[in-house]
């Protein structure tokens, strides 16, 4: 396995890691909390609000116009 | 304190409009929070209509990212970022600050998001500055941005971009409320 082949497997890793999550957080009484409950907790401050609208819209600036 | 510590990330790896960008929303928002306005008690809430946001966004896929990215596009993304941010801006700490104690399993949230900087920041580190992406830690965009290269994924991508902006902004309006 070259380092490459490494690297793509773990952001597989994570992204098959954040899939099985997401599906877990919406069964009946999962302890793992959604990601809008999640978010809906964050952002009941205004610092984190703004911080986490800045950081979606840069990965979209980030990847399209760059 | 995040905010200023990316904009200094951005600094040191040679990315000086990123870090103009973080840096100058980190100092709006300290200025904002030194002033301190009202906050707005009742901020009106934006629809949850899952298939008008889906038809709006796929419009604003198909119109901003079916053609390769020039000037129109990046002013749409622009304008987009700043309705965005004055969407949220606006609204204060949610009343009362208080909120409901967070359940452990949001660390598994945490653990993953940690995971993933982590990951891309090894792949950064060890990246080998060459053409041949072959070879090296390839970063995020080194894979993703061949990808947004061909017409159909670009404007897929910018659909559930522009559709997960809209639900960030609903949560985070509602969460003032």
């Amino acid at each position: 396995m070259t380092a490459r082949d490494l690297t793509y497997a773990g952001f597989a890793l994570i992204g098959l890691a954040a899939l099985a999550l997401f599906l877990l957080s919406h069964r009946k009484n999962s302890p793992i909390p959604t990601l809008t409950a999640l978010f809906g907790r964050l952002m009941r401050k205004r610092t984190t609000r703004v911080a986490l609208i800045l950081a979606w819209w840069w990965i979209g600036f980030h990847f399209f116009v760059r | 304190m995040l905010l200023t510590v990316t904009g200094v990330v951005h600094v040191i790896r040679g990315a000086p409009l990123d870090a103009v960008i973080f840096l100058g929303v980190a100092a709006a928002l300290i200025v904002t929070e030194l002033v301190r306005p009202a906050p707005v008690t009742s901020p009106q809430q934006l629809p949850n209509r899952p298939l008008l946001v889906l038809a709006g966004s796929v419009v604003f896929g198909v119109a901003v990212g079916w053609t390769q990215f020039g000037v129109f596009s990046e002013t749409m993304l622009i304008v987009v970022g700043v309705l965005a941010l004055l969407a949220v801006w606006r609204q204060g700490d949610a009343n009362p600050p208080e909120s409901p104690p967070v359940r452990w399993g949001a660390l598994a949230w945490v653990a993953l998001a940690l995971a993933g900087c982590g990951w891309e920041v090894v792949s950064f580190v060890h990246e080998v500055n060459v053409d041949d992406v072959s070879i090296g830690h390839p970063t995020l965009s080194d894979i993703v941005e061949p990808l947004l290269s061909q017409q159909y994924v670009r404007w897929i991508v910018l659909t559930a971009w522009i559709a997960a902006g809209y639900g960030l902004v609903r949560v985070g309006r509602r969460a003032a409320g």
